[in-house]
């Protein structure tokens, strides 16, 4: 399959997102967003708050829509129907199904209080997919085993340190398959002695080959861990490559200060 | 587990033990207040065995009596269909002035202003006299076009269906209010999450926002629902039969008005304390995940 815009034969980036305008209340927060992401491959997404990116990662599974551009996941135009050179919008029903392909981890972990860690983990296999209860607990098992959490399936997410709670969001997301991972500063809401048992999690993934885009504040994180590192300010990706280059040698003032500055806060 | 096995094994610190002995000091106060409110219960309990007024045997004759019973089962029938109508209208209400649909927030807004502006009392009048504004019902093409149904408005408006549209709608605003407070209490990176798991709009509602939302709403819930119950005696003014209007009727006749009110008063307070209890235990299912620890022993073990 070949996304429309790219020359025959060019490898297929699983996410494309295509001059990405977004209003919000009288400010402009994305201004003509331009990036791919490439199947298998890790991106951090880095730059000072109020860059936007976050307000980007959430338009990718459409929990915030775009109002000008488009994002394609797999080549399929997120939130909306194709028709011609035409967009048109889909109903939150019909986005919820494009949705259930792309996992999400959010900075406040956002695990459901009043269900189990295993209800968590397999309501959505069951209710979205429609699998027996069997076939999600099972997978359900092997997720916490994955995340270290294996004694933890009939507690309460309150019950759990914010490591444990963030690693159980990841089993959540991981149990729907998705083709794609979302992270959403994963780490910002931890103790810093709780983001290594997280981080460790997340590198693991990416050991497997998945695609992850993460939005990030540490530096030193994006080094061991992003193929890919995209810096973003005022709305704008101003600088995008491979992340030895842009994280050692960035060409961009404004992400030479950034990550000046970055360093500055962890010494 | 090793704390919990040290306590166990210890004893408590007999007379001789090294540590230092904690003495409550003397609370006078406590001790006066006892006083004063058990003097103020001798008191009431006397006059209520000693004073005749009460006419307690005439109080036993109609606890139980068919006029009384018939009418507590209109009472509890004409509040669960209430709060139903209520909860319904309250939700679908909520929803709409949640909705960032200008048009049904207008909507919702106005209904709300509307029947929670008004006097239940006068609402009930209203619709048992509406055959006074609209002799004939009739359902069609409004201003003169055809008609597909037609109904007179005094067979279609009977006591209870007055009672029921007016203390229903009434209800329904009251709840719409409860229910979008319980909404709002809910965090909504929870509704994010959920759409990020492709749960429908339907699942995000009924699976994750609603149930969070209940723990904030079931309280002043249950305030209304006891509210109702009373407040169904208001329904005796459209000559509803419920307890109120039963034992109206029948002090109207007899004079006993003091011991039929009594009988009255009893029967809603047995009721309420039904409806307390219940309270509680839904509180507290709701209250999953909220608590603290399950025990150890109770957890069920996870690897086979």
């Amino acid at each position: 399959m070949t996304a429309p815009g790219l020359p025959d034969g060019a490898e297929v980036p699983l996410v494309r997102i295509s001059n990405v305008w977004k209003k919000r209340g009288g400010n402009i927060v994305l201004k003509g967003v331009n990036l791919v992401a490439e199947q298998g491959k890790v991106m951090c997404l880095l730059g000072p708050s109020g860059a936007g990116k976050s307000t980007l990662l959430r338009c990718i599974n459409a929990i915030e829509l775009a109002d000008r551009g488009m994002i394609y996941v797999d080549g399929v135009a997120i939130g909306c129907r194709q028709e011609g050179d035409k967009f048109i919008r889909l109903s939150e029903r019909e986005v919820s199904r494009q949705r259930a392909d792309i996992g999400m981890v959010f900075q406040s972990f956002n695990l459901f209080p009043h269900m189990s860690v295993l209800e968590n983990i397999i309501d959505a296999p069951m209710r979205v997919r429609g699998e027996s209860r069997a076939v999600a607990t099972q997978r359900a098992h092997e997720l916490l085993e994955r995340v270290g959490l294996a004694a933890k399936a009939s507690s309460y997410p309150r019950h759990l340190s914010g490591g444990q709670q963030q690693r159980i969001a990841i089993a959540r997301a991981l149990a729907m398959q998705p083709k794609l991972m979302l992270f959403d500063e994963p780490t910002s809401a931890l103790d810093p002695h709780l983001t290594d048992e997280v981080l460790d999690v997340i590198k693991g993934l990416a050991a497997s080959g998945m695609t992850m885009i993460v939005v990030t504040h540490e530096v030193q994180f994006a080094r061991e861990l992003a193929d890919v590192a995209a810096v973003m300010a005022d709305g704008v990706i101003i600088e995008v490559g491979p992340a030895r280059d842009v994280l050692t040698r960035p060409q961009d003032p404004r992400t030479r200060k950034f990550l000046a500055k970055s360093l500055q806060d962890h010494a | 587990m090793s704390l919990n096995l040290a306590t166990e094994t210890q004893n408590w610190p007999g007379p001789d033990s090294a540590a230092a002995r904690i003495i409550e000091p003397p609370r006078f106060g406590r001790w006066l207040c006892l006083v004063a409110v058990a003097v103020g219960l001798i008191w009431i309990a006397y006059q209520l065995l000693t004073n005749p007024g009460f006419q307690w045997d005439i109080v036993g004759r109609y606890m139980l009596d068919r006029t009384v019973l018939r009418g507590i089962a209109m009472t509890i029938q004409l509040t669960f269909l209430v709060m139903v109508i209520g909860a319904v209208i309250g939700v679908l209400v909520a929803l709409m002035r949640m909705s960032r649909d200008p048009f049904l927030n207008f909507c919702a807004h106005g209904f709300v202003w509307f029947f929670r502006g008004t006097p239940v009392l006068v609402q009930l009048i209203f619709w048992y006299n509406l055959a006074a504004l609209f002799p004939q019902l009739q359902l069609g093409i409004p201003f003169d076009g055809p008609k597909f149904f037609e109904i007179s408005a005094t067979v279609a408006i009977s006591s209870f269906t007055a009672a029921l549209l007016g203390l229903g709608l009434n209800e329904g605003a009251y709840m719409a209010e409860i229910i979008r407070a319980g909404l709002l209490s809910v965090d909504a990176g929870q509704t994010e999450a959920s759409k990020a798991l492709g749960h429908r709009p339907w699942q995000t509602f009924r699976i994750v926002v609603l149930p969070q939302a209940m723990k904030a709403i079931v309280p002043p819930t249950g305030n209304q629902l006891i509210g109702m119950l009373k407040y169904t005696s208001l329904a005796s003014v459209v000559a509803l039969h419920e307890l109120m209007h039963s034992v109206e009727t029948i002090y109207s006749r007899t004079f006993e008005t003091m011991p039929l009110l009594i009988v009255a008063a009893l029967w809603y307070l047995i009721l309420v304390s039904i409806l307390s209890v219940a309270q509680f235990f839904i509180e507290r299912h709701y209250l999953k995940g909220w608590q603290a620890e399950t025990p150890v022993p109770m957890q069920v073990p996870l690897q086979a």
